[in-house]
C-alpha cells in the first residue's frame, strides 16, 4: 500500500474513533479543580465506583501533581476505607512508580500504606500489598511471609503464593524451610513452588536430581528439578536426561521438559541421547509437546 | 561469456548486508564482467515473482518508489548507485525469502539474483509459527537460564538506573536504543529475527499462550508448553516468570486496577508537542500496561527479569515511531518534536542524558556522579546494514529512526504498520 493512501485510511481510523472517545459518558478527573478533585477521592461517603473511576482518571501523571498522590497514600492506608477504592488507590500509586524519580518524594508513605494495607481483613487488598511490598523486597512483609509459612494459623496469603513471593527476595537462610516443605507438604502445588526457590542452592542437586527420576512424582515438580538441575550440576543433569530421555514408559511431559532444556544448551549429549531424540522427531516417533522438542532438537543440531 | 553483475546491498556483497525495512537502503550494481559489451548494458531490477516479501526501488531516497527499475550499466564496471526498501505492507517472513533479480531485457535471462529479507518488527498476534520459534529460541539462548548476555539487559533497567530511562523526556528515545540494542543481539544469534510488539490496546490470544510468552496459571507463574525454550526461563537463579494478569488476556485488551489502557488512536491523536506527550504517554498506556499485571512486569526493578517486558515497550516505542509519522516529528532540532534540542551544558537543559547531543548511558559508558555506578551494556553494538547510531548514541540520534535526513543514519528497523516517508 503506498504511504500517502495508507495515510488517508488512518485519518479516518483516528477521526472515528475520536467520535466514539467524546460520545462515552463517565466522570473525569480533568473537569475539576485539585481541590474538588481531592475532596471526591477522599469522600469515604461517595459512591466507590465513581470514586474508583476519579482514581483511575487522576492516575496519569499524578507523580506531579502532590495533593492527589497525598490522597491516593490517604486512602491507601487506611483501614476504613472500602477496599476496592483502596486498592484502586493502590494501583494508581503503583503505576506512578514508573515515574521513579518524581515518586521518590511518595516512597517512604506508599510503603508505609502498603504495609497497613499488608494485614488487612481484605484478601485481595492484602495479597497485592504484600505483592508490592515483596517486589520491593521489604523486609517486613518478608518476614510476615516466614511466618506465614513457619505457622499457618498466621498466613496471610496461601502457602503457594507466600513462596512465590518470597521468591523475589530468597535467602539462604530460607533454604532449610523450603527443604522442609519440599519433604513434608502434602500439597504438590506448595512443594513445586517450594522447589523452584531452592534452584540457587547447590546443596540441594541431590534433591533436585533425585526427584527429577522418580515417577512417583508429580510431573510438574519434576520438570522443576531437572531444570534446577542442569543450572546447578551440568554433568549429573546429563545423567538424568539420559535416563528420562531413554525411557519410553516416562511420563511425556518430563521427557519434553529434558529434550526441551538439552535443545537449548550446547553441551553435547551423549550419541545415545542424540539417536533417540532424533527418533522422537520421525514421524509418528513421538506425539505432541515431546515431538515438538525433539523436532526444535533436531532442526538446532543440523543448523549447527 | 556470460554477463555478470555484482550486487552491494547496504553498501556490501556480504550476507549480512541482506536485510532490508521500509526505509530505503543503498543498492549497487556493478559489471564484473562485460562478456565484450562496449556500450552500456539495459538491466531491469525486480523482485523475483512469488518471493514473500517486495522490493520497492528508488533513484533517490525522497524519489517515488517503484516496483521495478530499468537502467543502464556502465559497462567498464562503474558502479551504478540507487535504493532498495521493502513494500509496505509486504514484509518477509524468512530469511532470503525475498529475492532481488537483475534481468537483461528484452529477455527474461536473470544474470544476477540476491536473496534477502524485509525485516521489520511485526504484531506478536500475527507471527508466523517459523517466525515465533526463532524468536524464542534466540531469546532463551541470549538468557543461557540467566547465565548469558541477557543478564546485562536486566542490570541496566533497575531500581538504581531509573533516572537515566524515565520521568525525564529521554524515556522514548532511552527506550528505543535498549530495544534496538537486545534486537541486535538477538540478530547476532539469528538474523532473521526482529522484536514483535504487543498490541495491549488489542486482546492478544496468541501471544498469552502457552507456546509463546506464557499463558496466565493459577500458581501465578507464566505457563509454558514443555517444548517451549521460554521453559526454561531463569533469572537470579530462580526458574520461571513470576506473571499474573488482572485481565483476560484472550478476550480482552489490558486492563486492570488502574484502569484501561489508553487506545492507539487516543495516543497518535496528541497533537501538542513531544514534551507534553511525553508525560502522559509514560502514565498510560506505557505505567498502566506494566501493572495491568501482578508479578515483575508490575515493578520498575524487575519488569526487565520478564521477557514480555520487551515486546510491551516494543509496542510503547511503535506507537511513538506512528505518532512521528503521523505527525512528521523526526527532526530532533525541532523543539516540537523534542524540547531539549541541546545538551547538558546548554542554557536550556534538562537532567543529563535527557538532551538531545547528551550521549546515553550504560553505552557510552560513562559512570559515577549523576550516573549509575556501572556500565552494563558498552559500547552500542553494530549491526552490518546500518552504521548508525554509532558507539555512543545520542539521544537525538533516535529520533529519525528511519534516516530521513540522511539515509546512513537509519538505526535498521521498521514497524509493520508505520511506512516510510520522505522529509522529517
Amino acid at each position: 500500500m503506498e504511504a500517502e493512501e495508507y495515510r488517508k485510511q488512518y485519518e479516518r481510523e483516528l477521526s472515528a474513533a475520536a467520535r466514539r472517545r467524546s460520545a462515552r459518558p463517565g466522570p473525569s478527573a480533568a473537569a475539576m479543580s485539585s481541590r474538588e478533585l481531592v475532596a471526591a477521592i477522599k469522600d469515604r461517603d461517595g459512591d466507590a465506583a465513581t470514586r474508583i473511576a476519579l482514581i483511575e482518571d487522576a492516575g496519569v501523571g499524578a507523580v506531579g501533581k502532590p495533593s492527589v498522590m497525598q490522597a491516593f497514600i490517604r486512602v491507601l492506608g487506611d483501614p476504613e476505607e472500602v477496599d476496592t477504592v483502596r486498592l484502586a488507590a493502590l494501583q494508581a500509586l503503583q503505576q506512578n512508580t514508573f515515574s521513579r524519580a518524581g515518586f521518590r518524594r511518595y516512597e517512604a508513605d506508599y510503603r508505609e500504606a502498603l504495609r497497613a494495607a499488608a494485614t488487612d481483613d481484605d484478601a485481595a487488598l492484602r495479597d497485592q500489598a504484600l505483592e508490592r511490598l515483596a517486589l520491593m523486597r521489604d523486609e517486613y512483609a518478608q518476614r510476615l511471609l516466614v511466618d506465614g509459612l513457619q505457622d499457618p494459623s498466621r498466613a496471610l496469603v496461601k502457602p503457594q503464593r507466600a513462596l512465590q513471593l518470597l521468591g523475589n527476595d530468597v535467602h539462604a537462610e530460607h533454604y532449610p524451610l523450603l527443604r522442609d516443605i519440599v519433604e513434608t507438604s502434602k500439597q504438590p502445588a506448595v512443594r513445586r513452588s517450594a522447589l523452584r526457590l531452592l534452584a540457587a542452592d547447590s546443596d540441594a542437586t541431590e534433591l533436585f536430581a533425585r526427584i527429577a527420576t522418580d515417577k512417583s512424582e508429580d510431573a510438574a515438580a519434576r520438570s522443576t528439578a531437572a531444570i534446577a538441575l542442569q543450572s546447578l550440576a551440568p554433568a549429573q543433569f546429563q545423567d538424568v536426561a539420559r535416563a528420562v530421555v531413554l525411557d519410553d514408559d516416562d511420563d511425556q511431559k518430563v521427557r519434553a521438559t529434558v529434550v526441551n532444556a538439552i535443545a537449548n544448551r550446547s553441551d553435547t549429549p551423549p550419541d545415545e541421547v542424540v539417536a533417540k531424540v532424533r527418533s522422537m522427531a520421525a514421524p509418528k516417533g513421538s506425539s505432541g509437546a515431546l515431538r515438538s522438542a525433539a523436532r526444535q532438537f533436531v532442526q538446532q543440531r543440523d543448523e549447527t | 561469456v556470460a554477463l555478470t553483475v555484482e550486487v552491494r546491498v547496504n553498501g556490501t556483497a556480504n550476507a549480512s548486508g541482506r536485510y532490508l525495512t521500509w526505509a530505503p537502503s543503498p543498492l549497487e550494481l556493478r559489471v564484473t564482467d562485460a562478456a565484450g559489451a562496449t556500450a552500456p548494458i539495459r538491466v531491469r531490477v525486480r523482485t523475483r515473482p512469488r518471493s514473500r516479501g517486495r522490493l520497492a526501488f528508488r533513484t533517490a531516497p525522497a524519489a517515488v518508489p517503484t516496483p521495478e527499475v530499468t537502467l543502464d550499466l556502465d559497462h567498464r564496471g562503474r558502479p551504478s548507485a540507487l535504493f532498495v526498501a521493502g513494500e509496505f505492507g509486504l514484509p518477509s517472513r524468512a530469511d532470503g525469502d525475498t529475492t532481488l533479480e537483475v534481468l537483461r531485457p528484452p529477455t527474461t535471462t536473470v544474470v544476477a539474483s540476491v536473496p534477502l529479507m524485509v525485516r521489520v518488527r511485526k504484531d506478536a498476534e500475527t507471527l508466523t509459527v517459523a517466525e515465533r520459534n526463532r524468536f524464542l529460541r534466540a531469546l532463551a539462548r541470549l538468557n543461557d537460564r540467566g547465565a548469558g548476555k541477557f543478564r546485562d539487559f536486566r542490570n541496566t533497567h533497575t531500581d538504581d538506573t531509573t533516572d537515566e530511562a524515565h520521568f525525564f523526556d529521554g524515556f522514548m528515545p532511552w527506550h528505543r536504543a535498549y530495544l534496538l540494542d537486545l534486537e541486535r543481539e538477538l540478530q547476532r544469534i539469528d538474523p532473521s529475527v526482529s522484536l514483535p510488539y504487543w498490541r495491549f490496546d488489542r486482546p492478544a490470544p496468541k501471544l498469552f499462550n502457552a507456546a509463546f510468552i506464557g499463558a496466565p496459571d493459577a500458581s501465578g507463574l507464566a505457563r509454558m508448553t514443555p517444548s517451549n525454550p521460554l521453559q526454561l526461563w531463569t533469572t537470579d537463579g530462580i526458574p520461571g516468570i513470576d506473571r499474573s494478569p488482572f485481565f483476560a488476556v484472550a478476550s480482552s485488551a489490558a486492563n486492570g486496577p488502574a484502569g484501561p489502557v489508553l487506545a492507539e488512536a487516543a495516543t497518535v491523536q496528541h497533537n501538542g508537542p513531544y514534551s507534553t506527550l511525553r508525560p502522559s504517554f509514560e502514565g498510560n498506556p506505557h505505567g498502566r500496561a506494566h501493572v495491568s499485571f501482578g508479578g515483575w512486569i508490575s515493578e520498575i526493578g524487575t519488569a526487565a527479569k520478564d521477557p514480555l517486558f520487551f515486546l510491551l515497550h516494543c509496542n510503547v516505542d511503535r506507537l511513538w515511531a506512528k505518532w512521528q509519522w503521523f505527525r512528521r516529528r523526526f527532526d530532533a532540532t525541532k523543539t516540537p518534536n523534542y524540547p531539549f534540542v541541546g545538551s547538558a551544558t546548554s542554557p536550556t537543559r534538562t537532567r543529563i542524558g535527557h538532551n538531545a547531543l547528551d550521549t546515553m548511558w550504560p553505552w557510552n559508558n560513562i559512570r559515577g556522579g549523576e550516573r549509575p555506578l556501572t556500565a552494563p551494556r558498552q559500547p552500542f553494538p553494530t549491526a552490518p546494514p546500518t552504521a548508525a547510531p554509532g558507539g555512543r548514541p545520542t539521544i537525538g540520534a533516535m529520533l529519525d529512526f528511519q534516516g530521513r535526513a540522511d539515509p546512513a543514519r537509519r538505526l535498521g528497523f521498521d514497524y509493520d504498520d508505520v511506512p516510510y516517508e520522505p522529509g522529517l
